[in-house]
């Protein structure tokens, strides 16, 4: 499989899952034309999808075995995503269920889906974002390395002798970098971060060299760098959280779909005639 | 100053990626990552299971599981009911328990409670049936149809390989197979492809145009509750008068609005408004000849010793037992063998080896009739047809309006000193001249008072002949002629009985000259030729009494046209086939009757083109086989608009699944 190229490995999976697809929807149709179950044939194939997709779960708690690389489990955990989300929409005679069981079942795995295959985009793109930034941080660390920056800021104007520089930068310290340093980012650049916050302080100690003499500048100078350094580090913050609280949100609503969807099934038997 | 030329601390390594707090310089802990993924992993189950069991406590299960809207008609009919009585009136008791085992409840087949409101569609019993038809129904019309049926010659060979077999037990199917519930209220729950309801079926086709197979006696040959000769009416009657009007289809065909649904074609319409015009006047002569109830007929001198038989009635062999009389004296094993001797009921036609004993015994039996009549009254007459396995009640009519006085032996068999009408002899009633005396003329002249008063009605005297001065009366009411000379013309004789006359206007009359009770008919739907013919038709196929009867003139005129009422259940009206569930195959005429283009109802019934009247006539004679009368319609008249693009051509398009036979 290593000699085989990334797009091929892909194509050939998408294929299969394709046809996999394409054999449920027909053995569905084959079994509505003789009057029997469909919908059990395909509610036991999306349970039987989803009770594989929860493999992976387990195979990530059971590194020590020998049961293949998790990269290859990944693989299989999408394209069986992919299958049984078909399979769902065969199965199902409306997308959102009536009744209250039904419609946060549904609704579960809905969001169980969307989840997965938000999942599937941000996998492939929030890792190149966090290795274009120097610095690779642990996220349990974020608060001591915000604590960090925010002690050396306070350094930096501590040491600012100039009265003049002092009363420049320390005006501007305490106005806007300040409160810069010292908090959390918003929950607006958590979920959408921007450069905007960046570029809007190094703008303005941009804007404060003329004010001051070399000694200044070169203060400003290390304000910039520790304005650089905390927007990466939120940067950092914020697209890993985004990617933990994806997997938390994705892991929880998969077990609360498990479970309803195992009721669903043993009700589904017991009022089939 | 870039961002590499600024120095930081190194990051502090005393803690490990699966710590679940972390601690600062201070000394004070934050819970990471891990330890807070920890803590939602087993707080948000535990707040989900605490939810759901609260939800599933104290919530009624019928909000709690939908699996889906009803459909429109069920969603109606149970929508002023509870919630947990929804569920309960098509699942049991068992399936909607909680518990386990489903011994919460009672076990119920789920069919069962279909049938609680469907039992009016279907029988019960076979409800779980395929078709609702026993199994040796549905092997009988299965070994037929293969028998008759002109099989596909190109099925399509993808529907041939992708038609799958149903995995069915046609003795158990549930209701649930076909009939689809919780999909939404705007589905059809009659819905079914083609290819669901060929699962079940050996032989399978594809689309109706090319591969169903080829019909040839549809929908001819069913019924036959009238007889009509269509082609007769419209070849010999063409040019009669009226026919422009009277024999166009719509005037025997005519639409008929129901209350639910658009017009249809009635299958036959009223004898008035149709028949009538020209065959009332026929039919009212035929009526009117009427039937015989009771004949005594003429027997050997040596047969009627002992019985008493009326002397009118002694003499040469002859007369005919009516019908009536014969099924009458059926329930006697001794008389039932006797008229096994009478070829068509004649006396005359007895051997002459056995005319003695057997008028003997007929005469015997007519007389124990007549006398378990005078006893038992209508009852005795029930009797005897229940015996002999006749349903009563066809015969009810007839007895209600004859009064059983009528049979009573009393007025034509001899009883002592009596001077019963039937000690008179022939001549005296056949050939007498009746004086105009004030009296009425159509009675026989009896003798007057003082005649009567000289005479000893109780003195035993057996022998009284016709020559008996006292009974007779005066000698000038004699008629001296010669009894064997043609008898003069009628203006100057006097019958006993003018029916014309004393029934004009149809009834039950007794004709003491032949010594007959006979019935004079009304005309059409005469309820007493109707009662007898449903009497009569109760008797087995190639029975000579049942033959014979229906030989009648006043009979045949009624039977000729209405063939179904020789069955029994009799069938006196065609049988409207819309809404027949008997029959697999069902057409209305009304969506067809919006069509400009099949408004001639030639179009489709086309009248065979025979060649001559004879054939014509084979054809009638015939019209219990397919199309005698008509070209059969074949199946690319219909293939024509029924496509899967314009009219449908799904299976159930013109056949039903659901059979009542």
């Amino acid at each position: 499989m290593k000699g085989i190229r990334f797009s091929t490995r892909r194509g050939i999976s998408l294929l299969v899952t394709s046809l996999a697809v394409g054999v449920c929807w027909v053995v569905a149709r084959w079994e509505s034309e003789r009057l029997g179950r469909a919908d059990i044939f395909t509610g036991v194939t999306a349970l039987l999808g989803l009770f594989a997709l929860l493999l992976l779960g387990v195979r990530r708690r059971i590194p020590f075995l020998p049961l293949g690389n998790a990269s290859v489990w990944t693989q299989i955990h999408i394209y069986v995503g992919f299958f049984t989300t078909a399979v769902y929409f065969i199965h199902v005679p409306r997308i959102i269920g009536d009744g209250f069981f039904e419609c946060f079942l549904s609704l579960c795995f809905l969001s169980v889906s969307a989840s997965g295959f938000y999942g599937l985009y941000i996998s492939r793109t929030l890792p190149k974002k966090l290795a274009a930034i120097e610095n690779q941080l642990r996220f349990d660390r974020v608060n001591w390395h915000r604590d960090e920056i925010a002690s050396t800021a306070r350094g930096v104007v501590d040491g600012l002798v100039d009265s003049a520089t002092s009363r420049v930068l320390g005006t501007f310290y305490g106005k806007v970098l300040e409160p810069f340093f010292s908090s959390r980012p918003s929950l607006a650049y958590v979920i959408a971060p921007s450069g905007n916050r960046r570029r809007q302080l190094l703008g303005d100690l941009k804007e404060l060299d003329r004010y001051l003499e070399s000694d200044g500048r070169k203060a400003a100078g290390r304000f910039a760098a520790l304005v650089r350094r905390r927007d990466d580090l939120d940067y950092q913050f914020a697209l890993q959280l985004r990617l933990r609280t994806w997997l938390v949100f994705h892991g929880l609503l998969s077990v609360a779909l498990m479970f309803a969807a195992v009721i669903h099934a043993v009700l589904a038997f017991r009022f089939t005639s | 100053m870039r961002n590499d030329e600024l120095e930081l601390a190194e990051v502090p390594t005393d803690d490990r990626p699966s710590d679940t707090w972390s601690f600062d310089a201070d000394g004070q802990g934050t819970r990471t990552w891990t330890g807070r993924r920890q803590q939602i992993a087993i707080t948000a189950p535990l707040v989900l299971l605490v939810f759901f069991g609260a939800v599933f406590v104290f919530v009624p299960r019928s909000v709690v599981f939908k699996p889906g809207p009803l459909s429109s008609p069920h969603a109606q009919i149970l929508a002023g009911t509870l919630g947990s009585e929804r569920c309960a009136a098509c699942h049991s008791d068992a399936t909607l328990s909680m518990a386990w085992s489903g011994n919460g409840g009672v076990r119920q087949h789920q069919n069962d409670l279909c049938m609680k409101c469907h039992q009016e569609m279907m029988d019960s019993s076979l409800a779980s049936k395929a078709h609702n038809l026993p199994r040796s129904v549905r092997e009988q019309l299965s070994a037929d149809i293969r028998r008759a049926s002109v099989l596909p010659k190109t099925a399509s060979l993808v529907s041939a390989v992708w038609s799958p077999r149903a995995k069915l037990n046609h003795e158990n199917v549930a209701c649930s197979t076909c009939h689809k519930e919780h999909h939404g209220a705007d589905v059809d729950l009659t819905a079914m492809t083609s290819a669901q309801c060929q699962s079940c079926h050996s032989v399978r086709f594809g689309d109706f145009a090319n591969s169903h197979p080829e019909w040839d006696n549809w929908p001819y040959g069913r019924g036959g509750e009238i007889a009509f000769d269509h082609v007769s009416h419209l070849r010999k009657h063409a040019n009669a008068r009226g026919a422009a009007t009277h024999l166009l289809c719509v005037r025997c065909h005519p639409r008929q609005t129901s209350g639910t649904g658009p017009a249809d074609l009635a299958r036959s319409a009223s004898y008035e408004n149709t028949c009538a015009v020209c065959h009332d006047e026929a039919l009212q002569v035929e009526a009117e000849t009427g039937l015989a109830m009771l004949h005594l007929p003429t027997i050997p001198p040596a047969s009627a010793q002992g019985i008493g038989w009326p002397d009118v009635a002694v003499g040469f062999p002859d007369g005919v037992i009516p019908p009536l009389t014969e099924l009458l004296l059926r329930s006697d094993p001794d008389a039932a063998e006797a008229m096994r001797k009478l070829p068509g009921g004649d006396i005359a036609a007895i051997k002459e080896s056995e005319l003695e004993a057997t008028a003997n015994v007929l005469a015997r039996s007519i007389r124990k009739l007549l006398a378990d009549v005078s006893d038992g009254g209508h009852a005795a007459l029930l009797e005897r047809l229940v015996s002999i396995g006749i349903a009563p009640e066809t015969f009810l009519p007839v007895i209600r309006s004859l009064p059983p006085q009528w049979l009573s032996d009393s007025d034509w068999f001899e009883v002592p000193g009596s001077p019963a009408l039937g000690m008179r002899s022939p001549s005296d009633f056949r050939f007498a001249a009746f004086a105009s005396d004030g009296t009425n003329e159509r009675l026989p002249a009896v003798p007057n008072d003082e005649t009567l008063l000289d005479e000893d009605l109780l003195s035993g005297e057996d022998d009284v002949s016709a020559d008996h001065d006292a009974l007779l009366g005066a000698d000038e009411r004699i008629d001296e002629s010669d009894p064997l000379s043609e008898p003069d013309s009628p203006s100057d004789q006097n019958w006993a009985v003018d029916p014309a006359s004393l029934v004009a206007r149809g009834g039950w009359y007794r004709d003491d000259v032949r010594l007959a009770l006979r019935y004079r008919g009304t005309g059409h739907a005469d309820k007493i030729l109707v009662s007898l013919i449903e009497t009569f038709a109760q008797l087995s196929q190639g029975d000579p009494l049942r033959d014979r009867f229906f030989e009648l003139p006043s009979v045949a005129s009624c039977v000729e046209c209405h063939r179904g009422a020789t069955r029994f259940p009799p069938a006196w009206r065609a049988a409207a086939k819309i809404g027949d569930r008997t029959q697999f195959t069902k057409f209305s005429h009304a969506p067809h009757l919006s069509i400009s283009s099949l408004d001639d109802c030639s179009h489709c019934h086309r009248i065979a083109d025979l060649p001559s009247d004879e054939m014509a006539a084979v054809a009638f004679a015939a019209t219990d086989h397919p199309h005698a009368e008509f070209h059969p319609i074949r199946r690319e008249s219909c293939a024509a608009c029924h496509t899967s693009a314009a009219a449908g051509d799904d299976c159930a398009t013109c056949h039903r699944y659901h059979i009542s036979r």
